[in-house]
């Protein structure tokens, strides 16, 4: 408990210079900005596959839009978004799973480390092998 | 000796409508800190200058501030290290009581919020000695229990400065020190705390409280291993340390 | 309402509207009332331990603690090394209580120290029990280090911040206890004394500028050391020796001030502490020659010698030529080297990373420039071994106090457990002696409190001549040439002569800020006025013991003359200068003999 008087206060202020007076509170920004791009990505492939219930012509027309140069532009700056984020997300995630959970204790650090690194490739190899058709 | 501009944020309630920044040259020698400068002006040149420091040695907590915008322990950074001037401001998202001194109270309110004790349904007696902890078990918790409650990582938090009833990194993180210590049976009674939408869930990850912490507390590191605990715990999948 | 609650007479006011507060007026200004059963001053690991263990005892107590500033930022913290206790099969309680004495040069009072042995073990493990992250052994017990001057492995640590960890876990703790009511950044600047008791403290509410008298039926101070004195410390600035002053000052005896403890191994410049531990973990101390010079002072012991033996053989190891210059001075060197990266950053870390960010080396691959600093008080307000001073109601633990067990020289880890004994100890004494008597009349306080604000109010933005800096610094220099690791007649009277001005400029004094929101200036002021208080006890009592003993070390008088000299200074304020006396020491069981290591 505390006894404590009050004087009048100047209000609290932000940093100086947020949210882009230095490069890791842009970096910070420009990670929490990827979430539009990812969005927008979403809303283009669920376009993709309402032209795909739409019939043949819609899907070769969305097709086309995508494959446009503003499409492709998109697409790039899609994946720099997910790449960055994803890449982002495992340096700053890597450290939550070096917890014990219960009575299982906390894992060696580079365990962690190998394991969410092995995760990220053995998924994207996943991804890539859907993609060009050699799985499914 | 370099001659170094410091400007110093100013509000003086009884006399200023509103803060300005105050300027100061002072002859810095080569190994002062930011601190020794401002207790130079203090001294030397400007006696109603007011700012919090103790111990010198980066350990007590008192001399946190925003130099240059970025928070600081004054007394952990050198001059040296800056070129031209030094702007040096009292610590971001806290109320100013007066030039460089900003009120704590909500800070120490946030840290009792969390229950940093041992909290026990049986207590040891000491004549029965120590409890045993085995050096793993220590180092569980140990970086979480370095804090000295500078408070740089509330100013640096950009979630405190929109939410400014979340709970905050120091604060989580000591909560999730007595978790995680091998003797402490009281997760339970601080899960509501922790697990509300002022404690962890008010974190987005912009993990600037590890960045600029003194000491390599890692506070985003106890807030979000603190998330997966709790998400674990409220779908049942993991017990919680002394529920009834 | 609350008047009401305080009875017709004043009297049973504590217990019945504990934590109430109220104001009246003197002057056009405010008084803040704060009524409590017990006022603790200060806040740090005595403190803490102390307030703690009075609502532990009582449970329906209040405790107002009041600290002039928030009691994790106190002095507890920057504590390295460890804590001292009997807690192993190949330790005793006689060879702990026996390597004190020996280290206190056998001034240190004997029945006292046995009872801190005896209490020492249960209250680090109270500690534990309380969260302290001790380190541990393998098997999960609590580990021992070595330390100077002890005969064996009993240091318990927390790496190399055990301080810190001790101060956190206490405050923490303390957050539990809503009754323990914090009264944070409020500066206490006089006991409130009426009918031979002291019933209370009147202290500056540094957010506001306002007085404030915090009632209750007993006082403990805790206010820690007084290191600011001297220009080159390990003490952080707030180290002023406010509780000794205000003791002194209200009549109560200094004890043992003439012995002050400089640390061996300080950073030059900084005055940082590099801690005793890190030649407990097997560091050497080398001269400009590479040679571990301790073998020609204390050969037995080497680097774990008493910190003033080994202090004196680095001054005259400087004085022979045989150290290092430098822009802050001579030094030696602490080389940690061959213990390897990995020993020191388990056991080391904080000095690593203090060496790292304030002399630029890394300790892993050179050698720290080290020199003696001024470290502890071992002197202090004269208390028994409750903690109780001579004041009914009055009561001080930890540096503040000299009850005494560190005599003419502590041993390093001795004071983090003499903060916990005697701080519990204090706090129960202070409970007892509440429950035994009565709120006293409340007027004369008042009047007392009001007085202080008035003093402090003329205080603040006077105008005068003198500069607080400059005064102080002043000061500072005369103790490090009258009062350092070596002290001789001559050098000590122009000391003494040199406070005596000092104390009449400080009436001079001229302040520029007026205002009373957080002004540190008066906080300053007020704490100048401590440290000439403290700095004249000193060099007054250090001039008059005529003989060598512990850390009170006389070129002129070269040897210890137990039979002039075997006893306590006591020194009380008069107006015209420090009146000095003496008391016996306690013998019981170990007769003093040589000190030789």
């Amino acid at each position: 408990m505390t006894s404590r008087s009050t004087t009048p206060t100047w209000p609290a202020r932000e940093p100086d210079g947020w949210w882009m007076g230095h490069p890791r509170y842009r970096n910070y920004v420009l990670f929490a900005a990827t979430g539009f791009v990812l969005s927008a990505g979403c809303v283009v492939l669920l376009l993709g596959i309402r032209a795909l219930g739409q019939g043949h012509a819609a899907w070769q027309a969305y097709l086309a839009h995508v494959g446009s140069l503003p499409g492709q532009l998109g697409c790039w700056l899609l994946l720099i978004g997910t790449l960055f984020f994803s890449l982002r997300w495992l340096w700053v995630g890597v450290k939550i799973p070096l917890v014990r959970l219960g009575i299982v204790p906390a894992p060696p650090e580079p365990v962690i480390w190998v394991a969410h690194f092995a995760g990220l490739f053995a998924l994207t190899a996943l991804v890539l092998l859907l993609l060009a058709g050699v799985i499914l | 000796m370099r001659k170094v501009t410091f400007e110093v944020f100013r509000f003086r309630p009884e006399q200023d409508q509103e803060p300005i920044w105050q300027t100061y040259d002072v002859p810095c020698p080569p190994d002062w800190v930011v601190l020794d400068a401002l207790n130079y002006i203090k001294d030397e040149i400007d006696p109603t200058l007011s700012h919090r420091w103790s111990c010198r040695m980066g350990v007590c907590g008192s001399c946190g501030m925003m130099v240059n915008g970025l928070p600081k322990l004054t007394c952990n950074v050198f001059v040296r290290d800056y070129a031209g001037t030094i702007r040096v401001g009292p610590l971001a998202n806290f109320p100013v009581v007066r030039d460089l001194v900003i009120d704590l109270e909500s800070f120490m309110r946030k840290l009792k919020s969390v229950k940093p004790w041992i909290i026990r349904k049986i207590e040891k007696d000491v004549e029965d000695g120590e409890y045993l902890q085995s050096p793993d078990e220590l180092d569980n918790y140990k970086q979480f229990s370095m804090c000295i409650n500078c408070a740089l990582c509330y100013a640096a938090c950009p979630v405190l400065a929109h939410e400014p009833e979340f709970i905050g990194p120091a604060a989580i993180a000591l909560g999730f020190r007595y978790n995680q210590d091998s003797r402490d049976e009281g997760e339970a009674e601080r899960f509501d705390v922790m697990n509300s939408h002022e404690g962890v869930w008010s974190c987005s990850y912009a993990n600037e409280c590890s960045e600029v912490c003194p000491k390599q507390v890692d506070p985003a590191a106890a807030i979000n291993r603190s998330k997966l605990v709790t998400a674990l715990q409220w779908t049942r999948i993991l017990p919680r340390r002394g529920a009834a | 309402m609350r008047r009401a609650a305080a009875g017709a007479d004043g009297l049973e006011r504590a217990t019945k509207c504990a934590g109430r507060r109220d104001t009246t007026s003197f002057g056009g200004r405010a008084l803040e009332v704060s009524y409590h059963d017990i006022v603790l001053v200060g806040g740090g690991g005595a403190g803490l331990r102390a307030a703690i263990a009075v609502v532990e005892a009582w449970p329906e107590s209040t405790v107002a603690c009041v600290s002039k500033v928030y009691p994790m930022r106190s002095h507890t913290v920057s504590a390295e090394g460890g804590a001292a206790a009997v807690t192993r099969d190949d330790d005793s309680l006689d060879l702990h209580a026996y390597d004190t004495l020996k280290g206190s040069d056998f001034l240190a009072d004997q029945d006292v120290v046995e009872t801190f042995v005896e209490e020492a073990a249960r209250e680090l493990i109270q500690l534990e029990h309380w969260g302290c992250p001790w380190s541990r052994e393998p098997d999960g017990r609590v580990a021992v280090r070595w330390f100077g001057g002890m005969s064996v492995q009993r240091t318990w640590f927390a790496a190399d911040k055990t301080g810190f960890h001790m101060l956190h876990a206490l405050f923490q703790t303390s957050l539990k206890h809503d009754r323990i009511v914090r009264f944070d950044e409020f500066f206490v600047t006089k006991l409130l004394v009426d009918g031979g008791q002291v019933r209370g403290v009147a202290a500056l509410d540094i957010r506001t500028g306002e007085m404030h008298a915090v009632l209750g039926r007993a006082v403990i101070i805790c206010t820690g050391g007084a290191g600011r004195v001297f220009p080159f410390t390990t003490n952080a600035s707030i180290k002023s020796g406010d509780g000794m002053a205000i003791a002194y000052r209200a009549g109560i005896p200094l004890k043992d001030m003439e012995f002050v403890q400089y640390h061996p191994t300080g950073l030059p410049g900084t005055g940082i502490l590099i801690t005793e531990a890190s030649r407990g973990e097997g560091g050497y101390l080398l001269n400009s020659e590479g040679e571990r010079f301790l073998q020609r002072y204390v050969p037995n012991k080497m680097e774990l010698g008493p910190r003033d033996m080994i202090s004196r053989a680095i001054v005259q190891e400087m004085q022979a030529g045989r150290a290092f210059k430098g822009a802050y001075g001579e030094y030696v060197h602490l080389d940690l080297r061959h213990l390897g990266e990995k020993a020191i950053d388990k056991k080391l870390p904080f000095v690593r990373e203090l060496v790292r960010n304030y002399v630029g080396i890394d300790p892993v691959h050179e050698p720290i420039p080290v020199r003696p600093v001024v470290h502890y008080m071992m002197g202090g307000i004269d208390t028994d071994v409750m903690g109780a001073t001579e004041l009914p109601g009055l009561f001080a633990a930890g540096e503040v106090a000299a009850v005494s067990i560190n005599g003419a020289n502590r041993l390093g880890s001795n004071s983090l457990t003499e903060c916990l004994v005697f701080g519990r100890r204090a706090g129960l004494a202070a409970v007892e002696f509440s429950r035994g008597t009565d709120d006293g009349k409340e007027g004369p306080l008042l009047e007392q409190a009001k007085a202080e604000g008035a003093r402090i109010e003329a205080l603040r933005g006077k105008s005068g001549s003198e500069k607080i800096s400059q005064l102080r610094r002043e000061m500072n220099l005369a103790m490090e040439s009258g009062c350092g690791v070596y002290r001789e007649e001559s050098e000590m009277q122009a000391t003494v002569q040199t406070l005596a001005q000092l104390r009449g400029r400080f009436a001079d004094l001229g302040l520029a800020d007026s205002s009373k929101i957080f002004n540190t200036e008066l906080v300053a002021a007020l704490e100048l006025g401590h440290l000439i208080d403290v700095a004249e006890v000193v060099a007054n009592t250090a001039l008059a013991r005529k003989e060598s003993r512990g850390a009170h070390t006389r070129t002129d008088y070269p040897n210890r003359l137990d039979a002039e000299y075997l006893k306590h200074s006591r020194v009380r304020f008069a107006p015209e200068g420090p009146r000095l006396d003496y008391t016996p020491v306690t013998i019981t069981r170990w007769q003093p003999e040589e000190r030789k290591y």
